[in-house]
């Protein structure tokens, strides 16, 4: 093999070698620099839906909520409860939500029988189990 | 004809790169895919902390070096020398983290809004199987797995040829899928994956179906090479492998059950494209095998 031969392939090793290390290194390192920069905070559910994101199907209104964990540590089996009130009447609507990360968002869709932009409408976090 | 001309001259340089890293990769996917396709792996990854995180990623540097002791993914002279299988553990390690990145983002189960948190997390975790999978390149599909080795001295005629492959890659593709087509994954990601996601994972299938075939220089490269035929072309005999692939995919999925013929086109379209992706890694180790 001749000298100029074997050294590109030896600078092609080296490349992929460096590269390898390169991106081994930033994933161990975010890893690390996530472990010591993240707290341990509890999970911090809030839920809230928004009507400009709500549907008319055939039997009801799909209104999405938004779920988020402000917290560290994750939850799991998160029991929301979507309440309406129409003319003094009140029906809920359960959402459970098996897994929610630290700092994760979940999205959600109750199905409402009543228009819900003529009614008042809240969501409220009932339970969840802390993760860890 | 004669034994050179079935063999490619050994790649030196970049060459040799894209060869040594297609087979990386086809092992990653090939031992990996169906933990990429699991929930479980997906949620647990978000409920580890760091410190198992890093404990993982060690183990499997250590088993990867292990592995490139008597398998990795190199095949030049220095291989199984202690620098080198130091090295190929790292690169398998590299591997690993790239091969999940693609995936994942591939699945939609990373995206821009995801914190980067859960990208290091889900990614470091899918790291392991991967990893350990491109450890194992040069162990999977020997020779002596094939029970046609020894009729592979010269190439056998086109329609042969063609039946062997549809039939192999029809078989491999219902071996793999059948891993994971009984599973809720593929519900889930065929509706979480919009149009930009599915042209991805078509994309992704091809171009994996083809690096496993006629990059990776697995066993059986030579002969495959030498084929004449309109559908032994590498591009032509991808896309067949790619389109049998699907089909077996849409079969396995209607005779589970899992899509019917009255459903949405939309729905059996995303999930068979889901499901496509193992099959079309398992259809391209079934024609490796025979």
């Amino acid at each position: 093999m001749s000298p100029q031969r074997r050294s590109s392939r030896d600078l092609s090793e080296l490349i992929t070698l460096v590269l390898s290390i390169v991106i081994v290194a930033a994933l161990v390192g975010g890893v690390a620099f996530v472990q010591l920069s993240s707290g341990d905070r509890p999970p911090v559910i809030s839920a809230g839906a928004s009507l400009d994101e709500m549907q008319r199907v055939v039997g009801g209104f799909q209104l999405e909520v938004v779920v988020r964990n402000d917290g560290d540590r994750a939850a799991e089996a998160i029991r929301l409860v979507v309440v309406q009130e129409v003319e003094g009447r009140t029906s809920e609507h359960e959402i459970e939500i098996d897994f929610l990360a630290g700092g994760a968002v979940a999205r959600a869709t109750a199905i409402l029988r009543s228009d819900p932009r003529r009614s008042t409408v809240r969501v409220e976090v009932r339970s969840f189990q802390s993760r860890n | 004809m004669a034994a050179g001309a079935l063999h490619r001259a050994q790649p030196a340089g970049w060459a040799r790169e894209l060869d040594v890293f297609a087979r990386a990769f086809s092992g990653a996917f090939l031992f990996g895919i169906p933990l990429l396709y699991t929930q479980e792996t997906w949620l647990i990854a978000l409920s580890l902390d760091a410190v198992q995180l890093l404990l993982l990623l060690a183990l499997t540097f250590v088993a990867s070096l292990a592995l490139a002791r008597v398998s990795g993914f190199r095949n030049d002279a220095k291989a199984h020398r202690f620098t080198s299988d130091l090295e190929q553990a790292v690169e398998a390690l590299a591997v690993g983290a790239v091969g999940s990145l693609v995936i994942l983002v591939a699945l939609a189960r990373l995206g821009p809004e995801d914190p980067p948190e859960r990208w290091l997390a889900m990614i470091a975790l899918q790291t392991v199987p991967l990893a350990i999978g491109a450890s194992l390149g040069n162990a999977f599909l020997s020779d002596s797995g094939s029970r046609l080795g020894d009729e592979r001295g010269g190439p056998r005629s086109s329609w042969r040829a063609l039946g062997t492959d549809v039939a192999a890659t029809a078989f491999g593709a219902f071996f793999l899928c059948f891993n994971i087509a009984p599973t809720e994954e593929v519900r889930l990601l065929a509706a979480d994956l919009g149009l930009g996601h599915l042209v991805g994972l078509i994309v992704l299938g091809l171009l994996i179906g083809y690096a496993i075939v006629f990059e990776a220089e697995f066993v059986g490269i030579g002969s495959r090479r030498a084929q004449k035929g309109p559908f032994q072309q590498p591009v032509t005999e991808t896309a067949l492998a790619y389109c049998v692939s699907l089909a077996v995919a849409g079969a396995i999925l209607l005779l589970l059950g899992r899509i019917e013929l009255g459903d949405p086109l939309r729905d059996v379209v995303a999930q068979t494209i889901v499901l496509g992706l193992p099959a079309t890694i398992g259809g391209a180790a079934g024609r490796l095998v025979v």
